[in-house]
């Protein structure tokens, strides 16, 4: 029984952290941040598979997070994401560690697959077959005649 | 006739992070759109909805849009 407990403690499985950083954090120290970040997974075992640098985005609505008895309100935030590989023991530990993280406004743990998960972009909606083709317009145009033309703004102008 | 969105263009794990994707299948109000209208098989609906969810929740997706 013990043994099969180990084995379910020792197996790996691939997790994402979707995190969102406070917006005070100055442009310059971004990177600092997230490699202090990185560390902090990184000291409990987490091997990367992928990760995307967070950027400054606008949030879909204003969050809000109290520290220290203080409520903080953001509307924006650096948005970054990391995949890692890890038991479900450390996942544990580490998200004991995001909630007492006070850089991040909000994180999200989940598990996941190794693979990319973002779909390429498709057009939606009708097969690329049905669409109408374009057809090219052919217009005879005549030579220009000057003569004519300047017949004709004669008689306009009288 | 039917044709999932997903298994057309074999799409196995759905993203919270797709955000140009998961707005596919809200209404302007941003609510989710029911599976009659997705027109996506019943597994692949729980998925989208969990996925927009989390998109929601992490203040990708707004839970309502004026």
């Amino acid at each position: 029984m013990e043994e099969n407990n180990n084995e379910v403690e020792a197996k790996l499985g691939v997790y994402e952290v979707g995190y969102i950083m406070v917006p005070s954090i100055a442009e310059e120290n971004l990177s600092g941040e997230v490699t202090a970040f990185k560390d902090t997974l990184s000291n409990q075992g987490a091997i990367f598979v992928a990760d995307e640098n967070p950027k400054m985005m606008e949030l879909a609505y204003e969050m809000s997070r109290s520290v220290a008895n203080k409520k903080q309100k953001f509307s924006y935030g650096y948005f970054g994401w990391v995949k890692f590989e890890c038991t479900s023991v450390q996942a544990n530990v580490i998200k004991d560690m995001l909630d007492k993280n006070e850089k991040l406004v909000r994180y999200l743990l989940i598990k996941t697959v190794r693979e990319s998960t973002m779909s390429a972009k498709r057009p939606y909606g009708k097969p690329e077959g049905s669409k109408r083709r374009a057809t090219t317009r052919t217009e005879k145009v005549d030579p220009i005649n000057e003569e004519v033309i300047d017949k004709e703004i004669e008689a306009l102008v009288v | 006739m039917k044709q999932d969105y997903f298994s057309s263009n074999n799409i196995k794990h759905i993203d919270y992070k797709d955000v140009e994707l998961l707005r596919r299948f809200l209404a302007p109000s941003a609510r989710m759109l029911a599976r009659r209208r997705t027109d996506v098989t019943a597994k692949n609906q729980r998925k989208l909805a969990v996925a927009i969810k989390r998109a929601r929740f992490m203040g990708l997706l707004p839970y309502i849009a004026k």
